[in-house]
Parts: C-alpha cells; structure tokens; sequence
C-alpha cells in the first residue's frame, strides 16, 4: 500500500498542470508535508496537509495526499473521505479515484473498488498502477477474463516490466484453474475432466498418472478422438510399443483421416515389435 | 544453470503442449454442417490453413454458432496463435458459458499462455524478483524444497523489503517445521506491512506448533483484525484458546468458523473437545455426531469424483 500512494502520488504530481496554484507560503507547507510523507513522517505530514486545507479550501490534490497518509496507517474509512472529497472537487482526477479503489479493496468492498478503478482507467488508460489495480479488483471479483484483460494492455505498456509478465501467466494460471472448477460444477463425470488432469500430469512429467487419468477419459467416452492418440504417443515414449500399437489402432477407427495418427502409426511400423 | 532446470522443465511444458495440440485438433465436435465438416476434416488431415480459412468463412456467416468458433479456436491452436485462439474461446463461451469443449480448449489454452509468459519472464529478467520467485514456485511444486529456498533467497536479495518473498520462506520454513526461522521471516514481513494478513496467520500457527499457546491467541486475534472473515482463524484461534485452557472463549471462534464454513469437520471436532472441557456432553456429544457426519459425506464425495486430484497438478 505504501508504494501504491507514493507511486500515484508522484505520478499525480507530475500530471498536475491543471491543479490550483498555491500561494507560496502553503506551497512550501505542502511541499513540507510530502517529504514528511516520503520519509515515513506520517504525523508531520498530516498535520502540514491539514493546515493547507484549513487555509487554502478546495484543494483535490491536498485531499489526495492526506488521504494517502491515512491509507498508509491503514485507516481506510478516513482516507476513503478524502479522496471522495478530492473526486468531489475534481472529478476528472483520476489518482484519487485509484486510490479509493484500493482502500475500498482493503475493506472488502470489491465491488466498489472495482467502479471507481474503472472510472480511473477510462480517464486515463494508459496508467499503469490504475490498470493493474483494476485487474487485482477484477481478480478478486472472479473476473479472469477482465484482470487477463487488464495485464494483456499492462504488457503493452510496459513490455519488459517481469511484474505484469508474472502476474498475466498467474492470470492465465488461475484462469485455467477455473475452468476445471467449472467444468468439475457441470458435469463431475465429464472426460474432459480427466483429459485436462491426463495433459497437466503429461507435462509435468509425471506419466503414470497421465496414463491413469487418459484412460479414465477413454472409459467415460470410447468415441472421445485424440485420447487414444494421446495414449499411443505416451507409451511410444517409455517403449511400450505393442501398447502403443493398440492405442493408435483404437484412434484411427474412432478418425481415420488423422494425420497425426498416422504418421505416428508410420513411426510404430518402422519401429520392430518386441520379442 | 538453474535457469536452464527451469527453462527446461518450462520448455517441457510447452512441448508437452504440443502434444496437446493435436489432441484439440483431433476431438470431434459439433460436426453438423457441411462447412463445419470440410474444415473438421482439413484439421484432421493438418492442412490448418485450409481448415482456418473455412473456419473464419463460418464464424462470419454464423457468428452465434458455437461450433464454428470452436473450430475457429482449434485452428488458431494449430497455428500457434494462441492469443487469437484465447479470443476466439472467450467468444464462445459468451454464447454459451455452460459448453465443456469450450471450457476444456480454454483450460488448455489458458495453460499455455501461462507458461509462455513465464518462460518470457525468465529469458527477460531472469534475476528480477518475479524471476527468483517463479523458480522458487516452479521448484516447489517439483518437491525440491532447497532449491526453492535459495530461489527465494536469491529474490530477497533483489529486494530485501519485499513481503511477499518474506512471507513466502515464512511459509516454506513452517512446511519444514523450522519455526523459530520462520517466525523471523513472518516478523520481518509484519514489520513492514503491518496489516498483512499472511505474516499474522503464519506467526500464529509457528507458535500453535511450538505450544506457545498465549502468543498464538496475540497472532490470531491480529489476524482477525486484518480480516475477520477468515474461517480458518478463527478456527485457529479457537484452538489455541483451546490449548490455552480458555475453553469457554475458544467456542464462539469456533461457531464462528462452523458458520462461516459449513464443512469445516475440523471446527466440530474441537468443539466437541471444548464442550467436553466445560462438562457440556449433550453439546459435546453433539457436535461429535456432527463431525463424524461431514466425515462421512467427505468420504462419500471423494468416491463419486473419482479422480486421484483435486487441483491441476502445477506450478503454483
């Protein structure tokens, strides 16, 4: 959370060219106060961005900042009012708006985190801490596809940052997770099920299991094409030839026309039977 | 070196993928039109650029039939454009989010875009902290706990700050039963962030398992502070409570954690105990018939599922 408010801070800084000018005793104030909140200073920070307030008004980016500190001291209630407020003053700003994203989301109120994070996005689509809040929110929410979404743009936009490389394969990772649980809630005894459970198990190297679970799936559904190919091509590898025989045998009366199936079977007639 | 461990177990994957690949090519489905058919047939026979060309000449006429973007996906999966096929699967299951083919293509497309992201990840920033943390959890999921170690370490070393790598050896030194090391670690982590729920449980279990019940009791309730809706703290804290000879404080965290989760056998046992403490044995007696029931149907389900997995067996 800390580095979230110093990130959007400073980012909110630097885009402020529309924000009110202070006279300079209060910029000074301020300019006190944010390295306060910098240097981890919370209380002096707040104490400085209270009395801009009190003696400048409406003020959106100082309301931002002195939510911020409350953020950062984990007392979400109190720095949801401030960014409201700033919203309140300057709609069109997005930093609170992200901001307030993440302290409803630390309260739990998703649903809202996941609103105003839109609203931060559709005003700026091109920040970086906005998108990749939204996809948390959209994470949290069991939107998968909407937080794929969001790290597939995060990757545009910064193409060599590992952070978004490493949160868009957990999204896929967590998404094709879901679609075995969806799968599991349809139709528990579907072969799909142990065909998905039969490729993990393949490429994880561990091949019994493989095995098991193909066979499961060939059991539920006979008919079900690829299965026995998949079989045929598995006990190939460990050099259970005649096992791998009967399989592509199996596959090419349920798809005559498979080219895999053939040349594998092309691979097992060039490859003598066991004694 | 470590890299190239990874890179291959990653590289496996991929290739293994492959092998997924032609079994999506060679499932049948929803063969009904003469066009479905022919590109059906041009898939099976490898010709994937015949078999796109019907298959987008399809989608196009027919944009709400299922089976031509499924036909669509599978050749783009053929192609190796795995983006494209991810597109066309979520289009499919917007007209019908209840189809198993198109659930089981996207698990199986989803997987692999996972690991090209990730095998991306380790040839760009292979000493990033994402990096280290990636092998850590590839070496993990391969049982290879001392590798996973040095990996974490390694990604501390990156950013000494990090509470996530904390938390993470925090976790690691638990499942080894090293609890004074992962207390540091969980400390560490609850120094930084304050209000992070992991470093809390964590402490609280490290001290449950060391029978340092009163510092247990401080972890869990500063867990529920961060997040009351957790069932398995209150679940724990019941149970240090339990152990701290505070029988009558540990029930209501108990059927705190009962309500929460209805099948939590667990939380049934212990009341069971705590009753028992209080000289309550109708409640007791209760409350063991209600665990031995959940023990009975958790028996029941796992016969019907059948299969030797719950999760898909992967890196984390």
């Amino acid at each position: 959370m800390t580095s979230l408010a110093v990130l959007v801070c400073v980012e909110a800084r630097s885009g402020m060219a529309s924000q009110r000018s202070l006279p300079d005793d209060l910029q000074r104030m301020l300019d006190s106060g944010v390295a306060a909140e910098k240097a981890g200073r919370l209380d002096e920070a707040e104490k400085d961005f209270l009395e801009v307030i009190r003696r400048c008004g409406q003020c959106a980016f100082v309301y931002n900042n002195l939510g911020t500190v409350y953020q950062q001291r984990g007392e979400h209630r109190r720095a949801i009012a401030q960014f409201r407020e700033a919203i309140r003053l300057q709609p069109d700003y997005p930093a609170p708006r992200i901001l307030l994203g993440a302290s409803l989301l630390a309260m739990g109120q998703v649903p809202e985190a996941v609103r105003e994070l839109e609203r931060a996005v559709r005003l700026d689509p091109r920040n970086i801490v906005a998108r990749g809040e939204l996809a948390k929110a959209y994470e949290r929410t069991g939107n998968l596809a909407g937080a794929v979404e969001q790290y597939r743009t995060l990757r545009q936009l910064a193409p060599r940052d590992p952070e978004y490389m490493y949160q868009m394969g957990q999204a896929y990772l967590h998404l094709s997770q879901w679609c075995l649980n969806r799968m599991r809630q349809l139709d528990p005894r579907s072969p799909r099920i142990d065909e998905s459970l039969a490729e993990a198990y393949r490429a994880q190297g561990q091949t019994e299991l493989a095995i098991r679970a193909y066979e499961r799936a060939a059991q539920a559904d006979p008919k079900l094409p690829g299965i026995h190919l998949a079989l045929a091509q598995v006990y190939l590898a460990q050099g259970r030839t005649d096992e791998a025989r009967r399989e592509i045998e199996r596959e090419l009366a349920i798809v005559p026309d498979s080219s895999a199936a053939k040349a594998l079977e092309r691979r097992l007639i060039s490859t003598p039977p066991l004694p | 070196m470590k890299g190239a461990t990874v890179g291959h177990r990653l590289r496996g994957q991929v290739g293994a993928a492959a092998g997924y690949i032609l079994l999506m090519v060679t499932s049948l489905c929803g063969q009904g039109s003469p066009e479905l058919r022919a590109g059906l047939e041009s898939l099976y026979q490898g010709d994937y650029v015949r078999a796109r060309m019907l298959a987008e000449q399809y989608v196009q006429a027919h944009p709400k039939a299922l089976p031509g973007w499924l036909l669509l996906a599978r050749t783009e999966t053929a192609q190796g454009q795995y983006e494209l096929a991810y597109q066309s699967l979520q289009k499919a299951l917007d007209l019908d989010p209840a189809s198993m083919d198109a659930l089981y293509y996207l698990e199986r497309v989803s997987t692999i875009l996972s690991q090209l992201e990730f095998r991306r990840l380790i040839e760009t920033a292979p000493q990033s902290v994402r990096a280290h943390q990636l092998m850590a959890e590839s070496y993990l999921a391969g049982h290879h706990a001392a590798e996973a170690e040095k990996e974490y370490q390694a990604a501390l070393q990156v950013d000494p700050a990090s509470v996530e790598i904390l938390n993470a050896l925090g976790e690691l030194m638990r499942s080894q039963f090293r609890f004074d090391e992962a207390l540091v670690y969980y400390g560490r982590a609850a120094r930084l962030a304050p209000g992070n729920y992991t470093s809390a449980y964590g402490m609280g279990a490290c001290y449950l398992f060391k029978q340092d019940a009163r510092h247990a009791v401080e972890s869990f309730r500063r867990a529920l502070a961060i997040d009351g809706s957790s069932a398995a703290a209150h679940l724990a804290l019941g149970d240090a409570l339990l152990r701290d000879g505070r029988a009558s404080a540990a029930i209501p965290e108990l059927k705190t954690a009962a309500r929460l989760v209805p099948g939590m056998r667990q939380a049934y046992a212990l009341l069971a105990r705590a009753y028992e403490k209080l000289g309550q044995r109708r409640e007791a007696e209760e409350a063991l018939q209600k665990e031995q029931s959940l023990a009975r149907e958790e028996i029941r389900s796992a016969r019907i599922s059948g299969s030797d997995e719950e999760t898909l067996p992967r890196p984390q």
